[in-house]
């Protein structure tokens, strides 16, 4: 499991490096990545039965972060599914794909998606499975993203990523939650009992639910979805038939066990589900463009799966995992038939296709057995999940079986829309002449669709993979069969009231048609999207402009202003205690006195001379400090740094004008002197209230070990020169970079352009000095 | 002793704010250093002022703690490091603009926030990337950029530190 998921991210770097020398061709080394995933069949095949399998890389097992796959029945026939769905893609892209796409990236970020994905299935640890599930959203970005040129593939790629990854930030909340509250950081290892009864429990459901609502595509999140269309075709068949969109489903299926007790669990889930399978397949109606209502048809076959997952009993999960494996056949093969369309018409609109079964004999089977799958027509898989689910809805009561037949009426009708490209007279945009596609584009959604049929006509098969995961998801008591014909059942009178409907909607198109105009409300998610993205451009626009657009000194106020908030309110929080001056020792007094006067001095300082020696003063008062605190070689340091420090700025005002600082409006002096007071005041109080937490000294080790260790009696020294050798050669480097950036300036060049006396300022409304043009070396101002 | 000690701190900081806030930039670099002053202390105080000897093992101890003793060394001299750039870097920016105001050195950001596409505060903000040369979609040329924030002037001396 582990080389499942580690080979597909090995191979992406290969894929990334190979690509442009192999060209489409590495579309095969891509197909290689999903091997092991595909190898996982052998335990998913004696899975009822057997073990789940636990393979875990320690990383920091002290903070339980480790690497652990967990192949229960579940997560290995998800696993099994991306990696068959994987290959088909990969294969099929190698077909599809033109001349001049940039293989190595588009594969590179094909199988980092399908590695991501994996993971998140296989994932048994919380954070590492938080971990999957972001990078699945990343590269989903960049797969939607690929034709990065086009306005549209750039907006799809932004809406899916703030969706889905504002449901990963809830997801880590919910991963960190459950993992408090059940002392564990593996789903397998959780104390499921203590879960249940923390307060954590409660938001811990509720942000699993924004997790695997925005990821899903469900009801408020349904939005990203369509755009994400934008992707290559190929990609759209992967991300959004049979992987990324059903993580969400995948959450919801395995944390049911967690939360499933809780009444608010399928409350939420079920009711939200069931709207978005009829809104989805409602607005898949309207949609003139193949993709597009593809796209919508999957919002609201997500929002079926939810359903039946959100019941989180034996016959939800039997009747969502059937449903599951018959989703992923024949909407993945539905895409690839949607390609193969544009690929020979080069278009995707309903409205300018038409009689394509003429020319297109083989991909009309492939679709219409897809299809008819979808729709749940007999003998076809989705006839049969379709039935468990009307079941599962009558189990729950008249309410949810109405809005189920309409859900799937909807579905009905728009997979007669979709099938009438191929019905009627032929019609083809001009210049198209649709034949047959390659065996390359064909194949795969051949193999899907036989696969739909397969699940139709011999229900052992499908039942025996559905039940593979029966152990994962406790519906092994749940002894109901799939069969094509359990009698004349009211879930049976169901589905012909749903044929009935979806008859009558597909007779009555137009008028349908002309309701749905009618009844498109003004406002819907991506309005609301689009108006909040705007207003987030406007205020960070204004905000920028009002605190970062300024004068530096301006700037500088608003700084000082926003950390004087923050670290006012965290001194306000620490309980200050006034250390008493107690005895002060004589020798401090005169100390302190040349810091002041340092610090004053250079306030009351007209010219720049008397300011560099006042604050030598300070320097060399502070040195003195360090004497008397008994830091001896800080002493020195410092005293040697003050003398330094003092000829540079000597040299530098060789070129440099005075130091009597320009005048300041009144307020703004106000406010200066205020703001000085503040972070004088605040610093003060910081000191004091870390004098407080006074502890001992963490550092005997030097002292004891110094001699013996370094050879040293300075502690000091031997602790920078041995023990801590490292800081000291980061330190050196500095200098040296300083030294060198010095340089760097000084030797730039003796003048650079003098002239350019600003007409946007002064800010301050003062006229600034020495504006007009004057080289360096003369200024007016006198020494 | 630690109350004096931060007395003294918050006067440093106060000094080095009220500096650090004025035009002119020879007073910038200093209101710096003061708060480099500042910082050193703080950090001495905050390990606590105790009577006892410095970590030199040639006296008989106990002894002070060496650590923030050993930070405070590095402190200083890359505190001494930076002033020196920061000279340089203020001479450098007199010699290129003409004069040592800081206020008038102005950035590159825009200050209007309703001027030209009104969304974009930052003149510098790249619109939509410029087509690729090799496109991959046959069915649709490359779209030319629409000019959706194609380069405005902003105000301010946008040469002032070049």
């Amino acid at each position: 499991m582990t080389l499942a998921v580690f080979l597909p991210f090995l191979l992406s770097a290969l894929a990334a490096w190979l690509g442009p020398r192999l060209g489409r061709r590495i579309g095969y080394v891509a197909a290689l990545a999903f091997l092991p995933a595909l190898l996982l069949a052998l335990p998913l095949a004696g899975m009822p039965g057997a073990v789940p399998a636990l393979e875990v890389t320690r990383w920091v097992p002290d903070l339980g972060l480790n690497l652990a796959f967990r192949g229960d029945g579940f997560s290995l026939l998800f696993a099994v599914l991306i990696g068959v769905i994987g290959t088909l893609a990969s294969l099929y892209s190698v077909a599809y794909l033109s001349d001049r796409e940039r293989f190595g990236r588009f594969y590179a970020y094909l199988l980092l998606f399908g590695g991501s994905m994996l993971g998140l299935v296989l994932s048994d640890n919380l954070i590492a499975l938080f971990g999957f599930w972001e990078m699945t959203s990343v590269t989903s970005f960049l797969l939607i993203g690929l034709w990065h040129t086009r306005a549209a593939a750039r907006d799809g790629a932004v809406k899916a990523f703030l969706v889905s990854a504002l449901g990963g930030l809830g997801l880590l909340a919910a991963v960190s939650l459950i993992s408090l509250a059940g002392n564990s950081t593996t789903l397998s290892g959780l104390d499921v009992a203590a879960l249940r009864a923390s307060p954590l429990f409660t938001p811990a459901l509720l942000l699993t639910l924004l997790a695997a609502f925005t990821k899903s595509a469900q009801l408020p999140f349904h939005l990203w979805l369509p755009t994400a269309m934008e992707a290559p075709t190929p990609v759209s068949a992967f991300l959004h038939s049979a992987t990324m969109v059903k993580a969400g489903v995948v959450l919801v299926a395995k944390f049911g066990l967690l939360f499933g007790t809780s009444p608010l669990w399928s409350g939420i889930i079920v009711p939200l589900g069931l709207a978005t399978l009829v809104w989805g397949a409602w607005l898949a109606l309207r949609q003139t463009d193949l993709k597009a209502l593809l796209a919508y048809s999957t919002v609201s076959q997500l929002g079926l799966l939810m359903s039946l997952y959100g019941l989180a009993g034996a016959e939800g999960n039997f009747a969502g995992t059937a449903h599951l494996l018959n989703h992923a056949a024949f909407k993945a093969a539905l895409f690839f038939v949607v390609g193969i369309i544009d690929h020979e018409t080069g278009t995707r609109e309903i409205p300018l296709l038409g009689g394509l079964r003429r020319a297109l004999p083989v991909t009309f089977g492939v679709a219409l057995l897809a299809a008819l799958s979808m729709a749940g027509l007999p003998p076809l898989g989705g006839f049969i999940s379709k039935e468990l689910f009307y079941e599962a809805m009558l189990h729950q009561g008249p309410l949810f079986i109405v809005v189920a037949v309409a859900g799937s009426a909807l579905t009905f009708a728009y997979t007669f829309r979709l099938l009438r490209v191929f019905l009627g007279l032929p019609r083809a945009p001009q210049g198209a002449h649709p034949h047959e596609a390659p065996p390359g584009l064909t194949l795969p959604a051949a193999g899907l669709a036989g696969a739909a049929l397969l699940f139709g006509v011999w229900p052992a098969s499908a039942e025996a993979l559905t039940r593979t995961a029966q152990a994962a998801l406790n519906f092994a008591e749940y002894r109901e069969h799939l069969a094509l014909w359990h009698g004349v059942t009211p879930a049976l009178l169901a589905t012909g009231l749903t044929w009935a409907l979806g008859a009558g909607l597909v007779w009555q198109a137009g008028r349908v048609g002309a309701l749905q105009r009618r009844l498109t409300p003004r406002v819907n998610a991506n309005t609301a999207y689009y108006a909040l993205l705007e207003g987030v451009n406007v205020f960070a626009a204004w905000l920028i402009a009002r605190t970062q657009g300024l004068a530096l000194p301006d700037q500088l106020r608003v700084m000082l202003a926003a950390a004087a908030v923050i670290a006012g309110y965290a001194v306000l929080r620490a309980p200050q205690v006034f250390h008493p001056f107690g005895t002060l020792p004589l020798g401090v007094l005169p100390i302190a006195a040349l810091l002041v006067a340092g610090a004053v001095g250079v306030l009351l300082a007209r010219n720049r001379l008397t300011a560099v020696v006042v604050t030598g003063l300070t320097g060399f008062g502070s040195a003195a400090a360090f004497l008397a605190l008994r830091a001896p070689d800080l002493a020195l340091t410092q005293l040697l740094v003050e003398a330094v420090t003092v000829i540079l700025f000597l040299l530098a005002f060789r070129y440099l004008p005075g130091g009597r600082d320009l005048k300041r409006s009144r307020w703004r002096l106000r406010l200066d002197v205020g703001l000085a007071a503040l972070a004088g005041v605040g610093a003060t109080l910081l000191v004091l209230s870390s004098v407080r937490f006074l502890a001992p000294p963490i550092s005997p080790y030097y002292l004891v070990n110094s001699y013996a260790g370094g050879g040293g009696k300075n502690v000091v020294n031997v602790l920078l020169v041995d023990f801590r050798g490292f800081d000291t050669l980061g330190e050196v480097t500095v200098v040296g970079m300083v030294a060198l950036a010095v340089l760097a300036l000084v030797r730039l060049g003796k003048r650079g352009r003098t002239a350019t006396a600003p007409e946007a300022l002064p800010p301050e409304g003062l006229p600034p000095e020495g504006l007009t043009p004057t080289p360096p070396a003369r200024h007016k101002e006198p020494a | 002793m630690e109350a004096l000690f931060a007395l003294l701190i918050g006067l440093l900081v106060a000094a080095g704010v009220f500096l650090l806030l004025s035009r002119k930039i020879v007073r910038v670099v200093l209101g710096l250093t003061f708060i480099g002053y500042a910082g050193n202390l703080a950090i001495l105080t905050v390990a606590g002022l105790r009577e006892l000897a410095p970590p030199l093992l040639t006296v008989p101890g106990p002894y002070m703690d060496p650590l923030p003793q050993a930070l405070i060394l590095t402190a200083i001299v890359i505190g001494f490091a930076t002033t020196a750039l920061l000279l340089t870097v203020a001479l450098r920016a007199y010699q290129v603009a003409g004069h040592d105001n800081v206020a008038a050195f102005g950035d590159n950001l825009a200050r209007d926030p309703q001027a030209g596409e009104g969304r974009f505060a930052d003149p510098e903000h790249q619109g939509p990337d410029l087509p690729d040369l090799i496109h991959s979609d046959p069915e649709e040329p490359p779209e030319p950029d629409t000019g959706a924030n194609t380069g405005r002037a902003g105000p301010g001396d946008r040469e002032g530190l070049a």
